[in-house]
């Protein structure tokens, strides 16, 4: 009896196990047929269907996106497991591509194309695609006119203003063209005993700018096409290192930024400690009206780096959502993302993460803070020289560059003298070459 | 009938066995052989290059950046954890008023993550409103900014993880410590010994086995490091106090560079075996029967 026992559990165990580690390529050789759904589902249409989806929200837009999943399953009947991945989710995302074992649908976090295109099913043809404003389309739009994500917010990026402390300070920041204005305006936030820039070394605020020394019309360098043929030498990002270098050394940053956190940087200008965050989102604005609901706070556009030059808005990825190609469940991710996509829900999710709305129908009646930010940023904005391009590395870089980017950044912060900007060049063409290799070959 | 027992007993450790080699041993093995592949992590294909991470890691500032800071943070946190965990048990095997609280307030932070031990010590050592310079400033001081360089960081992550750790390491120490039978106590003071000497005569060669599980698990804990980093100023300034550990994630999942950043762990591997093993023969030939 014992032995039958020991044998009986040793089976159990060991089929357990065998269960466990099923490899996630069998989902792509025993793939049901999709279920056949009607355009206009009536409730339980999806009854039995389970939907994964795998996002990166926290906080309130994982409550928001919490409450919107369940009302989903409540008017379809079907069920939602949703992969609350957080912080991690670009390295779980990552861990499941190399599996070619993905969720049904997912946050594709930015990258959209660079990334996720190869597992993603193209959306062309979905409703709310023919709804998208054009600075939306010009993120996910591809080369080839596919576009793989319901979209529903966009990531708007640009300066954000303490606009109490700018005033203290006898500054005007719509005044504010070129980046020597921008350093102008420093140097009176500081003489009005305020830090200037509450900025720390990070990705967000090279990337995000170097447009406007290096890609766009009129600036002091324009290197775009050589940055697209892969035959850029990097030497014109001095520039940029200048730039920032100059900043750090007449004591525009914190004297501890290279030590500081995201939510020191939004905390010291909500609370009128600093003037600026260079590099920064609607987002941002919406958590620091959170942090001082008395404050006043814009965000615009990068400053030009010649007088000739334009001023930009970045555009990114907001809160985009693809399906992935291998789904069993394709119909119904389709109808999720549409119901996503539905004006009431999107801006349910928006005014929780303070994304702008990137709908045209939605954008018609929204009064969210991303909104109304990027509103106020428009209308303060009207008769400036700006546009609004997609963000640097997204357009011009092989997908790995911006953790090099933010590597960079630091550097800036360590040392700056003539060896660690030879240095800081030589590190990024080094990665740029490898990389765009990379991407070639693939 | 022995052999019917032992694969009785053999099929009770098959589960773990094949638990081990699942998610230890494969990983291992495929860790090795990802090294010798340009690879991004999550496309389907790979590209075969040999040695060449291997020797891209000779130039890299930021690898030997991190491997000195984790050797660092390796040897650090072992001495700190053993010097004061043994302190704080010789203190707590004695018989005091409150011993059972000092006991359980040393072993508490334990029960706190890493990470979130992280975040809240960022909060004290922070340079601009920090718990300790508002400390300093209110008598006199002028604030010091603790995560200035990459030295000073290693050190504040050191004593972090050494106040979050140290309740094991005491309760190792104090375990070892109730085993020392009294007679041999006794017996020294008689013959004159003074407390010192009894510690080092006595005290010190009976705790080997103690010595040599903490210093051991400790130094291998402590080479693994990662999460308090990542709340403590991300490894900067400018990687100067990043991991090895936290170079791997970096490098794997932020740069897209899978292939090397397995190099980078086999070197790592090979790094810990290296220092490890030495370590842990000297000291078990130190052992003393009791």
């Amino acid at each position: 009896m014992k032995k039958v026992l020991i044998c009986l559990l040793s089976v159990v165990m060991l089929l357990a196990l065998v269960g466990c580690s099923g490899d996630g390529s069998s989902n792509n050789n025993n793939k049901k047929p999709n279920q056949e759904i009607h355009d206009n589902p009536d409730a339980n249409t999806l009854a039995g269907v389970n939907l994964e989806v795998a996002v990166n929200f926290t906080g309130d837009a994982q409550t928001a996106f919490a409450a919107i999943c369940s009302n989903f399953e409540n008017r379809y009947g079907a069920t939602v497991t949703v992969d609350w991945y957080g912080s991690d989710h670009a390295t779980l995302m990552t861990t499941r591509m190399a599996a070619n074992n993905m969720p049904d649908v997912y946050v594709t976090a930015g990258w959209s194309i660079k990334k996720y295109k190869d597992y993603s099913l193209d959306l062309r043809d979905e409703p709310y695609c023919k709804d998208y404003t054009d600075s939306a389309l010009g993120v996910i739009k591809d080369k080839d006119g596919s576009i793989y994500v319901c979209m529903v917010s966009e990531g708007i990026n640009g300066v954000v203003y303490n606009v109490n402390v700018c005033k203290e300070a006898g500054v005007d920041y719509l005044s504010i063209h070129t980046w020597d204005d921008l350093w102008a305006a420093c140097e009176k936030i500081k003489e009005a005993g305020f830090t200037p820039i509450a900025s720390r070394p990070n990705a967000g605020m090279t990337s995000n700018a170097v447009g406007t020394w290096l890609t766009y019309e009129g600036e002091v360098a324009n290197v775009g096409d050589k940055l697209l043929d892969g035959t850029w030498n990097w030497e014109e990002y001095r520039y940029v290192l200048d730039a920032y270098g100059q900043a750090v050394d007449k004591g525009y940053f914190f004297a501890d930024a290279k030590s500081m956190n995201e939510m020191d940087t939004l905390e010291r200008l909500a609370s009128g400690r600093a003037g600026i965050i260079i590099g920064d989102n609607t987002a941002s604005v919406q958590t620091m009206y959170e942090m001082n609901s008395k404050g006043d706070f814009a965000i615009g556009p990068f400053p030009a780096s010649t007088e000739e030059g334009v001023e930009a808005i970045t555009v990114g990825e907001g809160d985009a959502f693809a399906i992935s190609k291998n789904s069993k469940n394709i119909d119904a991710a389709k109808i999720f993302l549409r119901y996503l996509a539905e004006e009431e829900v999107t801006r349910k999710l928006i005014s929780a993460t303070g994304r702008k709305a990137c709908q045209e129908s939605v954008l018609a009646n929204d009064d969210t803070d991303g909104t109304k930010a990027f509103l106020r940023l428009e209308e303060e904005y009207a008769d400036h020289k700006m546009i609004y391009a997609n963000i640097f590395d997204r357009e011009y870089l092989p997908a790995g560059m911006f953790g090099i980017l933010g590597n960079v950044a630091g550097k800036i912060f360590a040392g700056r003298s003539e060896a660690d900007k030879k240095e800081a060049i030589s590190y990024l063409k080094e990665n740029f070459d490898r990389l765009y290799k990379e991407t070639k070959q693939q | 009938m022995q052999k019917r027992l032992n694969r009785k007993y053999f099929l009770f450790i098959l589960p773990a066995i094949l638990m081990v080699v699942a998610f230890k041993f494969f990983p291992i093995g495929n860790a090795f052989r990802l090294c010798l592949f340009n690879w991004n992590g999550y496309s389907q294909d790979m590209e075969f290059i040999g040695f060449d991470n291997f020797k891209a890691l000779i130039n890299d500032q930021y690898f030997w950046k991190a491997l000195k800071a984790t050797l660092a943070y390796a040897f650090g946190i072992t001495i700190v954890k053993n010097i004061v965990g043994l302190a704080l048990g010789l203190f707590v095997n004695k018989e005091f008023k409150g011993r059972g609280a000092v006991r359980a307030i040393v072993y508490l932070p334990i029960m706190i993550s890493g990470f979130i031990m992280g975040q809240i010590m960022y909060y004290f050592y922070q340079y601009d409103g920090g718990v300790f310079n508002e400390l300093l400033q209110l008598i006199g001081l002028q604030p010091i900014y603790f995560m200035e360089t990459g030295t000073r960081t290693i050190i504040v992550v050191i004593l972090t993880t050494s106040i979050l750790h140290i309740g094991s390491t005491m309760l190792t120490y104090l375990a070892g410590l109730q085993r020392i039978p009294n007679e041999l106590k006794e017996s020294c003071r008689l013959d004159g010994a003074n407390t010192w000497r009894e510690f080092i005569y006595i005290t010190l060669p009976l705790l080997q086995p103690s010595i040599i599980s903490s210093v051991v698990l400790n130094l291998i804990a402590s080479f693994k490091i990662y999460d308090i980093i990542g709340a403590m100023g991300a490894g900067g300034p400018d990687g100067a106090s990043s991991s090895l550990t936290q170079l791997i994630s970096k490098y794997y999942f932020t740069q897209l560079r899978a292939g090397y950043a397995s190099a980078i762990a086999v070197i790592f591997f090979v790094v810990i075996v290296i220092i490890a093993w030495p370590i842990n023969k000297y000291l078990n030939s130190k052992k003393v029967e009791f």
